[in-house]
């Protein structure tokens, strides 16, 4: 009897050894992310950002969780058989918490336009897997870019938008219409809730890796600062200098104009002399001038804010062609839009931001969301393809599908 | 009581047949704080000379006040053109998860309801005009509509100043100092009343001798006065010394609001850098009364704070046209609260100075509060 309880409670212990060991292991597999490292120094949240000349140059950072001695970049030329280039990264730590995480930007210039790069991030020994990106065009070739905002919250469906833009620039790039392939991906804000609380953007970051192409595609990221971006971090993710402002113009080719402006600074004052500077520069010499910003001019749901006095004047005098906005959470098309009414001539606005948070009812009863403008709610990413005589904007739900089209015609 | 002071018999007498020389409409009620030492010319004095404000003068104020805020918040998320929601919207439905006609119903039922209550405050005000025997029967139910009313709009400004600091954005860690005087201007309404007796205690002569009350002079509920004054000083403080650190850090919309005043007024086109060197001034100034406010209670002080919030709300209509008069409402308690400060504190100088004339003792009001907290202490200059 006394041996039979022995076994039996020997028994019952190894069955539950087993069965904690198996719940661990269960909990850990559910629980593993592709992005947590192998090592402290592994390589991760590797990204490629456009803030300068797009076309031959691009700032690709990577994070790490120990501050390493050495990290660099290794690029060359997709394909090409010659040795690789290496370029020693700007390191630091993340302000913003406890959290212990390491900065890394290797700045590269002078590089060739649309062209692949293959790159490897590197810490100390610690090499990631190869992958790519692919520079601006220096002709007036058609390409397409993506514009979204607002992908602070719930976490699963800004993955899944995550993976939506990975598979629309897979599919843009292979199917047979060369004109529609994307480029890059302009963010327009509100990266994560609180912008100073680095674990929220440590969980950016891993979720901004599902954006990589099976193929090891990098697609670059043209930042925003949002309202929720405030404080040190968003320089530190997106490597701009540590008191840089955060407005600044890109070309994406030699006929579209990328503006991006910071409504969480003074809109008037330096940054309206500046806009005026670019717009006024850019109108002759552009087919297509657009402006991402934060804060809607023509809010669907929020309020009139300063940007209204301080910049649509100065859109509207020198034609721009689109806003893209954010900061709502739901699809805006405006009509176009000049001297508070409806005209031809007018400046178009697009946006609010759908890239993960919770989507509202837009209030359709203001004027400039009267058809033929559109007003809707859902998770959404706009593409914008830019072409020689249209620009065609398609919004693409989270689950793959054209919610709306519409185009632009050029002005000139 | 020691002979040559008043009885309070006599007083209730003269009260009912006396009208307040100066305010015909004032109203308010604490017969306790009658029964003070005081001799018959001083209180004569005090009484018709209406050196004193009364009690129910500083309530009117509140009254007002409130009433302003509070369809400011209504102007804001209700009834203008662009109306938006508030932060508890936001957090309900994004951060909460609630649905988001739930969440719409109660941001914009809980704006239409402290409207109401602000609407029966400023009513209620009306109604203590009431005969004084009406008064008697009616002092009850216009006491609790008060109250209750005062208490959501109080329990409402907090928590949308919480939400604005839970929900994050530039600064959002000061937003219940920020927006401390919002809800501290009616929470001091409610010890205003607080310090008044209650209903059961109160006769029909009382109410009418409550008319002419002094909000400063000594009485059994006084504590609830000085504790309230105090609160508000420090809120009052905490809202300029917020908004004062946001001008040192030359927060981007004080400057828009500068310059788009500039534009739209003045002409006088200064630079960013201008601006920028400006608002570090009105920083530090704001700092600075903030701080004396609090530690001196100079009327001088309070007076400037009540001219500049009047400015810095006015400026919302002057960047953004007047499309914006919410939020120049929204921001009536930032100059309320420093202005019913000022009343106080001009209130307790005059009746000291009233009592040192006619030979009482001038340091009685000081030595009455410095039971209560040490700040509370008044200064006279």
């Amino acid at each position: 009897m006394f041996k039979n309880t022995f076994v039996s409670n020997s028994v019952l212990r190894a069955i539950l050894r087993g069965a904690l060991l198996a719940s661990i292991l269960v909990f850990s597999l559910i629980h593993a992310r592709a992005e947590n490292p192998k090592s402290e120094l592994e390589p991760i949240h590797w990204r490629v950002i456009w803030a300068a000349n797009s076309s031959t140059q691009a700032t690709l950072s990577w994070s790490t969780l120990k501050r390493g001695e050495t990290h660099t970049l290794r690029y060359r030329v997709k394909g090409d058989a010659g040795s690789a280039s290496t370029v020693l990264a700007e390191s630091g730590r993340f302000t913003g918490g406890e959290t212990e995480l390491y900065y890394h930007h290797a700045r590269l210039t002078e590089l060739r336009p649309s062209t692949a790069y293959e790159v490897e991030f590197i810490s100390d020994k610690v090499q990631s897997a190869k992958m790519y990106f692919i520079t601006a065009p220096d002709d007036d070739r058609s390409f397409s870019i993506l514009h979204g905002g607002d992908s602070r919250s719930d976490h699963d469906v800004r993955r899944t938008m995550n993976r939506v833009m990975a598979e629309q620039t897979a599919t843009t790039a292979t199917n047979e219409n060369p004109d529609d392939d994307i480029l890059a991906f302009a963010h327009g804000g509100d990266f994560i809730v609180s912008g100073t609380n680095m674990q929220q953007w440590s969980q950016w970051l891993s979720d901004q890796e599902l954006t990589r192409g099976e193929d090891g595609r990098l697609l670059p990221i043209i930042p925003t600062r949002g309202n929720h971006d405030h404080g040190k971090p968003f320089n530190e993710v997106f490597g701009f200098p540590e008191s840089d402002k955060n407005y600044y113009a890109i070309d994406l080719s030699p006929q579209v104009r990328w503006l991006t402006l910071n409504t969480e600074i003074s809109t008037g004052g330096d940054q309206a002399k500046w806009l005026e500077q670019k717009l006024k520069a850019s109108r002759p010499k552009y087919r297509w001038l657009l402006a991402q910003y934060h804060y809607p001019i023509f809010p669907a749901v929020k309020g009139i804010a300063s940007t209204f006095h301080n910049w649509a004047p100065l859109f509207e005098k020198y034609n721009l062609d689109l806003g893209c906005e954010s900061d709502g959470h739901n699809i805006k098309r405006t009509f176009p839009i000049r001297d508070g009414k409806q005209d031809p001539t007018g400046v178009v606005y697009i946006g609010e931001g759908g890239l993960g948070a919770p989507q509202r009812t837009p209030k359709t009863d203001r004027w400039y969301l009267a058809p033929p403008s559109i007003a809707d709610k859902g998770n959404h990413v706009f593409m914008l393809t830019f072409g020689k005589d249209k620009l065609k904007i398609e919004c693409i739900s989270n689950d793959s599908k054209v919610l709306h089209t519409f185009e632009l015609k050029p002005r000139n | 009581m020691s002979s040559g002071t008043w009885d309070i018999a006599v007083r209730r007498g003269k009260m009912e047949e006396q009208e307040c020389p100066s305010c015909k409409t004032c109203f308010g009620n604490d017969p306790y704080n009658f029964i003070i030492p005081m001799n018959r010319d001083q209180g004569a004095e005090l009484l018709s000379s209406h050196e004193s404000v009364s009690r129910s003068t500083l309530l009117n104020l509140l009254r007002i006040i409130i009433l302003l805020q509070s369809i400011g918040i209504a102007g804001k998320y209700l009834f203008v053109k662009f109306e938006s929601d508030s932060n508890v919207y936001e957090l309900l439905f994004f951060d909460w998860r609630w649905p988001e006609p739930v969440a719409q119903l109660i941001d914009d039922g809980v704006a239409w309801v402290c409207l109401v209550a602000a609407c029966c405050i400023f009513t209620a005000g009306f109604a203590r005009c009431l005969p004084a025997a009406d008064m008697k029967k009616m002092l009850a139910p216009i006491r609790f509509v008060e109250i209750v009313s005062v208490w959501l709009i109080v329990a409402w400004m907090f928590i949308l100043a919480l939400t604005d600091m839970i929900r994050g954005g530039l600064f959002a860690e000061l937003s219940l100092g920020e927006h401390a005087v919002r809800f501290c201007l009616p929470l001091f309404f409610w010890m205003v009343l607080m310090s008044e007796s209650t209903p059961h205690e109160v006769s029909t002569d009382q109410i009418a001798a409550d008319r002419y009350s002094n909000v400063s002079i000594r009485g059994r509920r006084s504590g609830w006065l000085m504790w309230g004054i105090f609160i508000l000083s420090l809120a009052t403080a905490a809202t300029f010394a917020v908004h004062g650190h946001k001008a040192l850090s030359c927060y981007g919309h004080f400057v828009d609001l500068i310059l788009l005043s500039d534009a739209q007024w003045l002409g006088v086109e200064p630079t960013q850098a201008t601006v920028e060197r400006w608002l570090i001034f009105i920083g530090i100034v704001d700092l600075v009364v903030s701080g004396l406010l609090v530690f001196t209670r100079w009327r001088v002080v309070a007076a400037y704070m009540v001219l500049w919030a009047l400015v810095t709300a006015a400026s919302r209509i002057t960047a953004f046209g007047f499309a914006a008069w919410p939020e120049a409402l929204i921001r009536s308690a930032n100059w309320g609260a420093p202005l019913v400060l000022w009343w106080c504190f001009q209130n307790n100088r005059r009746t000291n100075q009233s009592r040192a004339q006619t030979g009482n003792d001038a340091g009685h009001i000081v030595a009455t509060f410095a039971s209560t907290p040490p700040l509370a202490n008044i200064s006279t200059n």
